[in-house]
């Protein structure tokens, strides 16, 4: 069967996302990092007070890297982030909804082969649209009146983003494959991402809760680190094994299930619902 | 005639509800198979289960030998198969669905005979797929379980939206199919279209099949109703009484019968009086189904 053409298929289902925000990242970016000149002048000399690094982290607000990860790293992801659920949840689910899944499943094709061709083509599309985001920033180091940064620090960082961005994809997946609607794998990823940003948050303002930090994707995507330092590698093998686990989740959920009936086979094995049989004992089809 | 398919005890229980129920069926190679029953009665979960859609509770089938399940794969490459309410890309054109879908299977278009298929079922191919109408879903849903020549067919409905110009092309398409040798399995509930087509048919209820014979078998095993028109006063009742008839209704010279299997006893008894007129009612294959039923919910 030619792999080829179900990525290429997916990336043209993906092909808005992918214009649209590669555009948009470039400009955002863009447009964002050349406000540095007068935010650094703004803010040159200013000593602000410590409550303000909690946010801000330990790069002044007036340095590159400072400028960087409070108004592009601080945001940017999420909306990344945003993306890889509509895209994730919409791969198999969307396609179960819509009712092509069979027919896209009557070809010789692996279940899993399926499961990772799409996989392979969502990270593509968010590599690229990192890719531009990054060759945004290069452009600024060029064309922005003191934004200087080493390449590599906005490598690290960008590569970091991009492994959260593909954490989230990957959980996003797994929901697909799994739950038998996009909206309900939508909804469930949707709570852990909020669940996690409020974890995060508050692990952040409050002191006795720092460590809790260490449980959520949010705390271990420490940016601030990437640009002032290098790249973190633990917390980048961290989000490595787990989209790794994800994928191979959703794989095996994909491998298992029914295609087609309307159950939750990863969470529940017992009888159907009067509500999700159709006359004659048929299970209802997804919607 | 070898098996083309196969099933043995193939059941499927979705929670507590049993929409399969020890399923043995053999379809020969060649042959062009309806599987009938009302909605619901299973046969989208029997035809589900031969693709490794779902998996079975218990039991197994097989297609040229592959096991449904554990070879799907090898199943599925030589299967054409047309879902029961074909849904599309909506945003890619029917050549482009077309290009797609031989793309999977690795065959090239040009000789695929999609081209042909389309032609001959009146589909244009290329605007969207998403404002085709009903009966134009359907027939590029033809076209992907036709194109690439399968050895066997998996029709759901097949018939389902086309007017009754496209559905004599499509007939002509699936006899021309089998006389090459392609088996044709197809579930209906539509029986004009199965008596047109089918050489074979298994009646599906409330999940279990309740008979598989040819379509002359069912026939003849059907209740028929004979009005006989005598010379004068009909013959005595005893003159009739035999297994399978029985007097419905009795006026003047008439005597009306049903009949029930083989006609000849009766013709024969008949013989023995002076009869001026016949009226035989061949029961359509409706008729036929509906006896089935009817008998499967006295029992």
């Amino acid at each position: 069967m030619s792999g080829r053409g179900l990525v290429l298929k997916t990336l043209r289902d993906q092909r808005n996302i992918l214009i649209g925000m590669s555009a948009g990242a470039f400009l955002i970016t863009l447009g964002i990092l050349a406000l540095y000149p007068q935010v650094a002048d703004q803010f040159a000399g200013i000593e602000l007070p410590d409550f303000y690094d909690i946010f801000l982290g330990e790069a002044p607000i007036d340095s590159p890297e400072g400028f960087l990860a409070a108004e592009f790293f601080s945001w940017m992801p999420l909306l990344f982030i945003a993306l890889a659920v509509i895209a994730g949840t919409a791969a198999i689910a969307s396609e179960e909804s819509n009712g092509t899944l069979e027919l896209l499943m009557a070809e010789p094709v692996r279940r899993r082969d399926l499961v990772l061709r799409k996989t392979l083509a969502l990270m593509l599309v968010f590599l690229v649209i990192s890719a531009v985001s990054l060759a945004a920033m290069v452009l600024a180091t060029v064309v922005v009146r003191d934004f200087e940064l080493a390449f590599t620090r906005m490598l690290s960082a960008t590569t970091l983003m991009l492994l959260v961005v593909w954490f989230f994809l990957g959980m996003s997946l797994l929901a697909s494959a799994a739950l038998p609607s996009r909206g309900s794998a939508a909804a469930v990823v949707t709570a852990l991402i909020v669940l996690a940003y409020f974890v995060n948050l508050v692990a952040t303002l409050v002191q006795d809760l720092s460590f809790l930090q260490n449980l959520t994707p949010f705390g271990w995507a420490d940016y601030t680190g990437a640009l002032l330092h290098s790249m973190p590698w633990l917390q980048a093998l961290v989000f490595v094994g787990f989209f790794i686990v994800f994928v191979v989740g959703a794989v095996v959920s994909f491998e298992r299930r029914d295609i087609g009936a309307a159950t939750w086979p990863v969470i529940r094995r017992g009888p159907l619902k009067p509500s999700e049989v159709a006359p004659g004992g048929e299970p209802k089809r997804a919607s | 005639m070898p098996a083309a398919i196969h099933t043995e005890d193939l059941t499927r229980d979705f929670g507590t509800l049993r929409a399969l129920d020890s399923l043995d069926l053999d379809v020969g190679e060649g042959e062009i198979f309806g599987f009938l029953g009302p909605n619901g009665a299973g046969k989208s979960t029997a035809i589900r289960l031969m693709l490794d859609f779902i998996r079975p509770t218990r039991g197994r089938a097989a297609i040229h030998g592959h096991d449904c399940q554990a070879q799907s794969m090898d199943v599925r490459r030589i299967v054409g198969f047309l879902p029961g309410d074909i849904r599309l890309y909506p945003a890619l054109t029917g050549r482009q669905t077309i290009d797609f879908f031989a793309g999977m299977r690795g065959i090239p278009v040009e000789n695929s005979g999609a081209l042909d298929i389309a032609h001959r079922l009146e589909l244009r191919l290329d605007v969207k797929a998403g404002t085709y109408s009903k009966g134009n879903r359907q027939k590029l849903g033809l076209v992907l379980a036709l194109m690439g020549g399968p050895r066997v067919l998996v029709l759901d409905e097949p018939s389902s939206g086309l007017d009754p110009l496209n559905q004599h092309a499509l007939w002509e398409l699936l006899r021309e199919r089998a006389r090459d040798g392609v088996t044709v399995f197809f579930s209906s509930h539509v029986m004009s279209e199965v008596e047109m087509v089918c050489e074979r048919v298994g009646i599906l209820r409330k999940g279990q099949l309740v008979a598989t014979e040819t379509v002359s078998q069912m026939k003849s095993k059907a209740l028929r109703h004979l009005v006989v028109r005598f010379d004068g006063s009909p013959p005595a009742a005893e003159a009739f009484a035999m297994e399978g008839v029985r007097e419905l209704r009795r006026e003047q010279s008439i005597i009306e019968f049903e009949v029930q299997g083989d006609l000849d006893p009766m013709v024969k008894a008949l013989a023995q009086h002076y009869v001026v007129d016949i009226a035989s009612e061949q029961p359509t294959l409706e008729e036929l189904l509906m006896s089935f039923y009817a008998r499967e919910d006295a029992t």
